[in-house]
């Protein structure tokens, strides 16, 4: 029971955590994206979709990476060079992806597109040594390499952001965009960069959910945690490490969910929504405990 | 040498010509000071010089070199570099990443080398004896710190012309002085240096030239030492102009006291006293004037005052009622009229109409609401009165508060909160930002609404605004009140001390 929970909270929390690593640049440099549920459902599809149809893995990946840069540009077009309105961009992307997937699938009659004769076991990595480890072992190994390639990313992200020219630049063009364009900081370029790194974060993200980890695709499974991976960001401000401890405590809600929900009985569907309302839970909390010692009236944090 | 020459600069938007025809020289190490009133151009025209704006007509010479400037890139390659009005850095960085921002040293290709950075701004610090600390955030340093920040930032690129538009509209005296010291080093070291303000008392202390522009166009262009505040006031504004309004008004000793601050205090985010056991009390027919060093909880004194903050401790109280921690539309409602600290935070709707902002605040009263609908009629006709009474320059009747210059839309404010016929007036820089002839008419309202028996509490870190008007200062330092003065016979020397928090025993105590 332990075992399964602790595997299942690796298992669930991969695909927010590349979610909200790729967030957090548009967080910084300002560009609110909340088309991240949209691109990693397109992530999602067309990854199983190109395998269901060419069997061949490494065209998989470059196809999927390469629909969601043409998301990443849609959005950073519309939303950058054409200020439009960043939330209704995003709410429309995400409707598309949406659309374009139940498109398809009508088109094929079915439901979802399995992919037959797929050996998810063989995409399993079983790490030597830290697999005997009691409790540890089994949490850690045999998880996808996705989902390793996701922690690792905390890690990257985090030097990217604080330890490069272009994580400087991002974050100046996000506080203060007059002070970037005075010492000729190409403000627009950085944003796209940012936008287009969370279009690829989600990619991953929606390749793991769906082709990495069942093989099958249906429509709507990534189940609004591109919304959860927003409400990390927000609660970890951005800031790569803090977001993706956010996004492990909803995985590990997630996790206890389908776990518990075994002794539920007729109920069981009520456990799903666990990650919800710790969503909102912690929302109201961090929000709670940052507005708590604040004396004046209307104050807002951070803006 | 010229370092700077215009001719003929000449820049229109549409119809309207901000500039016209301009033609001024800067020498080489002398420090030029544009003056003119806010809205007469000056602006744009140092725009120009840095490449933010392309001219229309005309030409700009550097070093007697014609140039081209499309960006401040351009500029600060052919050495100039500007210091604008609201700093041009960011926060969360520290101020030696802030300096060296897009000129960063890096390391192993594509890591930033943050040791030689702190090293470089080190010895940058020195050089020009600046007081800093590279590792410091920019948001926990002071606002004249800040500055230095942003003037090492240009310095830092090489440049020898630095123009500094308003910089001393942000500073407290004490930082106003220091910068006065700092750029006549820098002239020394062999800099240009151009400001531009609309601060009398600073031109003739820092410059060695002064360049008038109004409406924009040069009015004059003359030596400093030959001239002085009184005739470069009247060129700027075109009339003659009361530099300072004093106070004859008497205030009977024993007058009611209608407003009473007992013990009060409160914490900001940290939880540090901001403003720490104050008590005073205002009379009828008095102006109290609160003074210190901007940051020593004045802000957020007035902010409990204007209920947009709540306190810890104490009771304030209003003709003999407790009116601790009520909301600003109850505290019109009894009678105290607000003008706030920051005018377009807390003051104004930028883009909302001329109408709709001086009703604001008392938009739910009787005469201009009717069973919650809006009385367009009558909010109209109060509008024209207002810019009636209170001499307001508006282009258009029914346009934005947007299209206003700074003194017309604290204009705006002084009209709603006085029109409103309030017991007291709580006047936060009143006179902040505003140009001369908007400054005189503010100070005359005050007086004549104090002399009608209605009391004023003016809080200002413009010193000399606060003497001469007040009838009684209170001096605040970190939150305490350190002391309080008869402004008519209390040098500045004493105000000074009080100021930093050093005060003699009083006998009585």
């Amino acid at each position: 029971m332990l075992n399964s929970i602790l595997y299942d909270c690796i298992y669930h929390s991969a695909p927010i955590i590349l979610c909200v690593l790729g967030g957090c640049f548009a967080y910084k440099a300002n560009v609110l994206n909340i088309a991240l549920e949209g691109m990693m459902l397109n992530g999602a599809f067309v990854s199983v979709l190109t395998y269901f149809l060419t069997g061949n893995m490494l065209i998989t990946v470059v196809l999927t990476l390469l629909s969601a840069l043409i998301y990443g540009f849609v959005f950073s077009y519309f939303g950058i060079t054409l200020k439009g309105n960043v939330i209704v961009i995003g709410l429309a992307l995400n409707m598309v992806a949406l659309a374009i997937a139940g498109f398809v699938l009508v088109l094929m009659d079915s439901a979802n597109i399995i992919i037959q004769n797929f050996d998810l076991n063989a995409l399993k990595i079983h790490i030597p040594l830290i697999e005997n480890i009691p409790v540890i072992g089994h949490m850690i190994s045999g998880h996808p390499i996705i989902t390793y390639l996701s922690f690792v990313m905390i890690f990257l992200m985090y030097i990217l952001m604080y330890k490069t020219k272009f994580g400087v630049y991002v974050r100046v063009v996000g506080e203060n965009e007059e002070a970037a364009k005075s010492i000729g900081i190409k403000t627009s370029f950085y944003k796209y960069a940012a936008v287009l790194i969370g279009a690829i974060g989600c990619a991953l993200a929606g390749m793991n959910l769906s082709l990495e980890r069942l093989g099958l695709f249906t429509n709507n499974m990534t189940a609004s945690r591109g919304f959860i991976a927003i409400a990390a960001i927000y609660c970890g401000q951005g800031k790569p490490v803090q977001s993706a401890i956010y996004a492990i405590l909803f995985g590990l809600a997630r996790s206890l969910s389908v776990n518990l929900s075994i002794f539920a009985g007729n109920a069981a569907g009520l456990f799903d929504c666990i990650p919800y309302l710790v969503m909102m839970v912690v929302l109201s909390m961090a929000s709670y405990i940052k507005h708590k010692p604040i004396k004046e009236r209307g104050y807002k944090v951070n803006e | 040498m010229n370092m700077i020459q215009t001719i003929d600069l000449t820049k229109r938007f549409g119809d309207f010509t901000a500039n016209d025809h301009i033609s001024l020289v800067v020498k080489e190490q002398e420090i030029k000071c544009i003056v003119g009133e806010n809205g007469a151009g000056k602006s744009t025209l140092m725009n120009m010089l840095y490449g933010l704006l392309e001219p229309t007509e005309g030409k700009i010479l550097i070093r007697e070199k014609e140039v081209n400037l499309k960006s401040p890139t351009d500029a600060i390659a052919n050495g100039i570099g500007m210091v604008h009005q609201h700093f041009m850095l960011v926060p969360s960085l520290t101020v030696f990443e802030n300096i060296l921002l897009g000129a960063e040293i890096k390391k192993h290709k594509c890591l930033i080398d943050e040791k030689t950075e702190i090293a470089k701004v080190q010895e940058l610090i020195a050089q020009y004896h600046f007081e800093l600390n590279p590792m410091d955030k920019i948001e926990d340093i002071s606002v004249g710190s800040r500055q230095r920040v942003e003037i090492l930032k240009m310095l830092y690129r090489n440049v020898d012309i630095l123009i500094l538009d308003e910089p001393t509209a942000v500073l407290t005296p004490q930082e106003v002085d220091e910068l006065m010291v700092s750029l006549k080093n820098l002239k020394k070291q062999g800099k240009t240096i151009v400001v531009i303000t609309h601060k009398l008392r600073e031109v003739m202390e820092l410059s060695d030239s002064v360049t008038v522009i109004k409406h924009g166009k040069v009015i004059g262009n003359m030596e400093t030492k030959d001239t002085n505040e009184q005739e470069l006031a009247q060129m700027m504004v075109g009339r003659n102009v009361i530099l300072t309004v004093s106070n004859n008004n008497m205030v009977d000793e024993q007058a009611e006291i209608i407003y009473k601050a007992d013990h009060i205090s409160t914490a900001n985010i940290f939880g540090k006293k901001v403003v720490d056991n104050m008590s005073f009390c205002v009379r009828k027919g008095e102006i109290l004037g609160i003074a210190g060093v901007e940051g020593n909880g004045q802000s957020e004194l007035v902010k409990i005052m204007s209920g947009l903050m709540e306190t810890t401790e104490g009771t304030i109280s209003f003709h003999g009622e407790n009116i601790t921690n009520i909301w600003p539309k109850e505290i019109r409602n009894k009678g105290i009229g607000i003008i706030p600290e920051d005018r377009y935070a807390q003051g104004l709707c930028k883009e909302m109409s001329l109408g709709d902002n001086i009703i604001a605040g008392y938009h739910s009263r009787k005469d201009v609401c009717r069973r919650g609908i809006l009385q367009r009629k009558a909010i109209n006709s109060k509008r024209d009165k207002g810019i009636k009474d209170f001499d307001i320059r508006v282009g258009d009747m029914n346009g934005t508060v947007a299209a206003l210059s700074g003194g017309n839309a604290q204009k705006i404010i002084v009209s709603r909160e006085l029109t409103a016929n309030p017991d007291m007036l709580i006047a936060c820089q009143p006179t902040r930002g505003v140009d001369i002839g908007s400054i005189e008419a503010i100070h005359k309202h005050l007086l004549e609404y104090a002399k009608k028996g209605n009391a004023v509490v003016l809080i200002s870190s413009e010193l000399s605004e606060i003497m001469s008007l007040s009838d009684r200062v209170i001096v605040m330092c970190k939150g305490k009140i350190t002391g309080e003065i008869e402004p008519r016979d209390t040098n500045m020397m004493k105000v000074g001390l009080l100021m930093a928090g050093i005060h003699e025993e009083e006998k009585n105590e």
